[in-house]
């Protein structure tokens, strides 16, 4: 047992608040919100330096380091702002599916890409029907020849209209629910996807988030990623992992929300105020420091076991609840501590709260999250 | 070409609220963040720079202890190509001088052709240790360095002179330039840096590696006590005649610096 | 009776600030060192001092710290002053560390104060950009070394007895490793109000858009840049990026004259680094006054104009 970082480790989430401070203005933030625009030039530099993707191979542009090293850096940058660390964090989103289930020449194709900043990614998972129960697609992959065809209707996709590739999971079998499903890699400007907007979003408003229609959309047999009507499985093992990097974004979004909080509260004192002086108010602020150890032990015990090759579907999915359940909590009470202030969006915090509460909706709502904690506990009942 | 940068690392304090120990001479540190002085970022920046232009061997040096090895890991992962940690028992309480002695001793071999240091350091802001390593290697040095160009054996550096002035130099190398902020943009750390460095093991020196007679490390300047500044009730309002108040607002800012 | 040297490499008031820190020490003896001084600065300084030595101007005739060393450290080296002061400032940054170690003292930097205990040198000085003060005690030595800074002692009124006026020699065998090649004339920059070291500041009470011409008036008498509060911005008369504040820019002045600003809590958390904070109010309430070293409780429609004037005045 040991908790502390390695000195790689601390150089890492070092880097990564140096970077966030240097890049991350929060007029600049504020703007690109207001004008629902991507981070454009924030995340190239930060693919640049070497920030998005580090947990993928050096061949393929990464770092070779792990969940638990890319969970420093998603932390550090969402506590100087959630906006845009949401935006960096989610660049990649999906690709690990590529990473862990791709042939070489999918890997070599597609992660640089994405780790070297010539686009973003995406995952076409959810369906308007079926929200995080992913057991029945209604979208279909049907084998045509040397190609399969790709028809259905995709929802809540992040990046979806923004991303140079998605990789969508298709029944392929529809007899055998999940045991019939395949993931593929198609092209973003292949012919027959057609995107909309999902509609104005409460938070994560530089990110685009697409409703993705693909009618008719052919692609090449080797765009089918690993094996055929594995893909429930594979989309399962993805999410174990990317689980842990929502819950990280939790952390930070709830540590910047806290880090203000306090400063304010500190500020106040000194001009006579003294508001840091009720008792009320410390223990609101020990129940909040509390809240968000807890949330970073648990991420950071997650992350700890998958790079040591034991991922815990339970932990990720405690993890996530949790650290999302505090982040809206946080948030929301250092809005609190703001008073009138804290709805203003000048001060950042009503922001905080806004993007902290995707992080108990996406990746699996907290009712799903204790679905599977629950299974996990009770094992299968007869 | 030898580039010698010196480097240290200091607390963040623009943000965080000072409290002085129980001793009385130092602060207590639990709230600080430490990083890499401002000014010798700036230095690194401009030693990887010109190690990328002229191909010069670049080594950063900084005197503590191990927890400080992390500014050197820095200037390793922003390009320079070695460094070494100068760290020994005897050294602690070093002041601005034995600092300087001790740096000074380690660029004994080989000799360096440049040696670049931050102009100030954010938390003591002496400005000593460039100045006094120039008299102790018996070296030219200009401070304050805006701009640096160096050729096969010289360097033209601009700086900032009383009077909010620049002036051009001409430096016969070797020489000790210190650095002002704004020299050049330093670059973030990056991933790959990191993990370029992260194997690397960072030699430590201690006094006897560096020649150095532990009785010769005594400071020359010792911080007794520290205080908070005096802080009165609010502003000193003036009296008198408006004209009277005014003159002697002039005066005050004219003290501070705010006739620019 | 003790022997201070001063360094004045320039002129300005760094002599008559040098020469009360010196006195302070109780009976001594001033010489200032000056490096081609004309005759009528040279006599200026000998109304301050007992004695002024003028060296040989460096090649090029600007300030050279690699030639003020060479010229200074054999001087020293003769003379032993007691005491050897600089100004803090960046020409002593150029020369007082290479001098300290050429002779081989002791060095305080920066010294708000300076003192003698049993002889031997103490001082206090900032640390941490002013949030803390350090008393340091130099250990024993023959002389001492140490640089003031501007302003921490009001100007000596200049003695009745002039002092001599002599020459210094020029460094012997001086092989120039430095040359002065040229001035450079400072770049006129666009607004950064985050890089002024002097910044005007106006706030709500300032009333009215064209009343703005006053502050930027001002300004421009203190060669400083001018900031506002949010509601200036707000009310469109000043651009954002001079909004100073929790939600504007944090700035790093020197000095900070707050003009018709209350001092919000969210106007003065843009101001870091300890600024010295002048405040003009009509309010003896207002906030600002809690904040800021000095204050005037007036009307800064009548305030400001003499201001301006006053300034005007002293720059000639």
């Amino acid at each position: 047992m040991d908790f502390e970082l390695t000195k790689a480790q601390k150089d890492i989430k070092k880097a990564a608040a140096r970077f966030a401070k240097g890049e991350f203005d929060k007029e600049l933030a504020m703007r690109l919100e207001r004008e629902h625009a991507y981070p454009e030039e924030i995340w190239r530099k930060a693919c640049a330096e070497g920030f998005v993707g580090l947990h993928f191979p050096e061949e393929y542009g990464g770092s070779g380091y792990g969940l638990f090293e890319n969970a420093l850096v998603v932390e550090e940058f969402c506590r100087r702002d959630s906006g845009i660390g949401a935006a960096l964090l989610t660049a990649h989103f999906a690709s690990e599916l590529i990473l862990h289930n791709g042939t070489e020449e999918q890997k070599r194709r597609y992660l640089p890409k994405v780790t070297g900043g010539e686009c973003v990614s995406a995952g076409a998972f959810t369906e308007p029907m079926h929200g995080s129960d992913i057991t029945q697609m209604a979208t279909t992959a049907v084998r045509d020849g040397d190609e399969w065809v790709i028809n259905g209707v995709k929802t809540f996709i992040t990046n979806g209209g923004h991303c140079g590739f998605y990789v969508v999971l298709a029944q392929t079998d529809p007899e055998a629910r999940h045991r019939g499903q395949s993931t593929f890699i198609v092209d973003a400007d292949t012919p027959g996807i057609e995107v909309a907007s999902v509609g104005e979003k409460m938070g994560l408003k530089m990110i685009p988030t697409g409703e993705v229609t693909f009618k008719k959309v052919r692609v090449p047999a080797d765009a089918l990623l690993g094996e055929e009507n594995k893909g429930f499985y594979q989309v399962l093992r993805f999410f174990d992992e990317s689980r842990i990097e929502v819950a990280a974004q939790a952390v930070g979004t709830a540590q910047g929300a806290f880090d203000r909080a306090i400063e304010h509260i500190k500020g106040r004192e000194q001009f006579g105020l003294k508001i840091a002086k009720f008792q009320a108010i410390q223990h609101k602020l020990a129940e909040m420091a509390t809240q968000l150890e807890l949330a970073r032990l648990i991420v950071y015990k997650a992350a700890w076991l998958a790079d040591r090759k034991k991922p815990d579907t339970k932990l990720s999915a405690m993890a996530k609840y949790y650290a999302g359940r505090v982040a809206s909590e946080v948030a929301s009470e250092s809005i609190q501590l703001f008073g009138g202030y804290g709805y203003i969006t000048e001060f950042e915090v009503e922001r905080f709260y806004r993007d902290a509460r995707i992080t108990e909706i996406y990746e699996g709502t907290r009712e799903i999250q204790k679905n599977i904690i629950a299974g996990q506990v009770l094992g299968r009942l007869r | 070409m030898d580039i010698y940068v010196c480097v240290r690392r200091v607390p963040d304090t623009s943000e965080v609220e000072i409290e002085i120990d129980r001793s009385g001479r130092a602060l207590e540190e639990d709230d600080f963040s430490w990083d890499i002085n401002e000014w010798d970022a700036y230095a690194v920046e401009a030693a990887v720079q010109l190690k990328e232009r002229l191909g010069a061997r670049v080594t950063a040096l900084t005197v503590g202890d191990e927890d400080d090895e992390e500014v050197l890991r820095r200037a390793l992962a922003m390009g320079c190509d070695q460094a070494r940690l100068l760290s020994d028992d005897v050294f602690a309480g070093a002041d601005s001088w034995v600092t300087a002695r001790i740096l000074a001793a380690a660029m004994a071999e080989p000799r360096p052709d440049l040696v670049l240091c931050g102009a100030v350091s954010a938390d003591q802001g002496r400005g000593q240790v460039g100045g006094f390593l120039a008299g102790l290697l018996d070296l030219p040095l200009v401070a304050l360095a805006t701009d640096l160009q160096v050729e096969e054996g010289s360097a033209r550096v601009r700086h900032e002179v009383s009077g909010g002035v620049e002036h051009l130099v001409d430096l016969r190398l070797p020489a000790v330039v210190t650095v002002q902020t704004g020299l050049n943009e330093p670059r973030y750390v990056s991933i790959r840096g990191i993990r370029k460095v992260a194997g690397v093991e960072i030699p430590v020196l201690g006094a006897a590696d560096l020649g150095l007679d532990p009785a010769e490390l005594q400071p020359r300047v010792v911080t007794e006590e520290l205080f908070p500044p005096p802080q009165g009730g609010g502003a000193e309002i003036l009296t008198g005649s408006g004209e009277e108040q005014v003159e002697r607002l002039v005066e005050l800012l004219h003290e501070h610096g705010g006739l620019v | 009776m003790r022997e201070i040297l001063i360094v004045v490499p320039g002129p300005g008031d760094e002599a008559a600030e040098l020469t009360a820190a010196a006195r302070s020490l109780g009976e001594v003896r001033v010489t200032a060192a000056v490096f081609g001084a004309d005759e009528e600065a040279a006599a200026d300084l000998a109304g301050l001092c007992e004695r002024v030595v003028v060296f040989p101007a460096a090649p090029g005739g600007v300030f050279d710290g690699e030639w003020a060393a060479a010229a200074l450290t054999p001087w020293i080296a003769a003379e032993q002053p007691f005491l050897v002061l600089l100004a803090h400032g960046n020409d002593a940054l150029d020369l007082a560390p290479l001098l300290a170690a050429r002779t081989d003292r002791p060095m305080l930097s920066d010294c708000l104060e300076i003192g003698l205990r049993d002889g031997r040198l103490v001082g206090v000085r900032p640390l941490h950009g002013g949030k803390v003060r350090a008393r340091v005690a130099a250990v024993e030595a023959a002389g001492y070394l140490a640089t003031v800074r501007p302003g921490a002692y009001p100007a000596a009124a200049a003695a009745a007895a002039a002092g001599q006026v002599v020459e210094g020699p020029a460094p012997t065998g001086f092989s120039p490793r430095r040359e002065f090649v040229g001035a450079v004339a400072a770049e006129a920059g666009e607004v950064d109000i985050t890089q002024a070291e002097v910044l005007v500041a106006v706030g709500r009470g300032i009333e009215e858009e064209e009343n703005l011409d006053l502050i930027r008036s001002l300004a421009e008498a203190l060669g400083a840049e001018v900031a506002c509060t949010r509601p200036i911005v707000d009310k469109g008369w000043l651009e954002k990026s001079r909004q100073v504040g929790t939600s504007g820019r944090t700035v790093k002045p020197k000095v900070y004259l707050a003009i018709g600003v209350s001092g919000s809590f969210q106007h003065l958390g843009g101001l870091k680094g300890s600024p010295f904070l002048a405040a003009i109010n009509q309010d003896p309430a207002a906030p600002i006054f809690a904040a800021a070293d000095v204050g005037i409780v007036g009307d800064l429609f009548d305030l400001v104009p003499l201001l301006e004037e006053k300034i005007r005045e002293r720059r000639g």
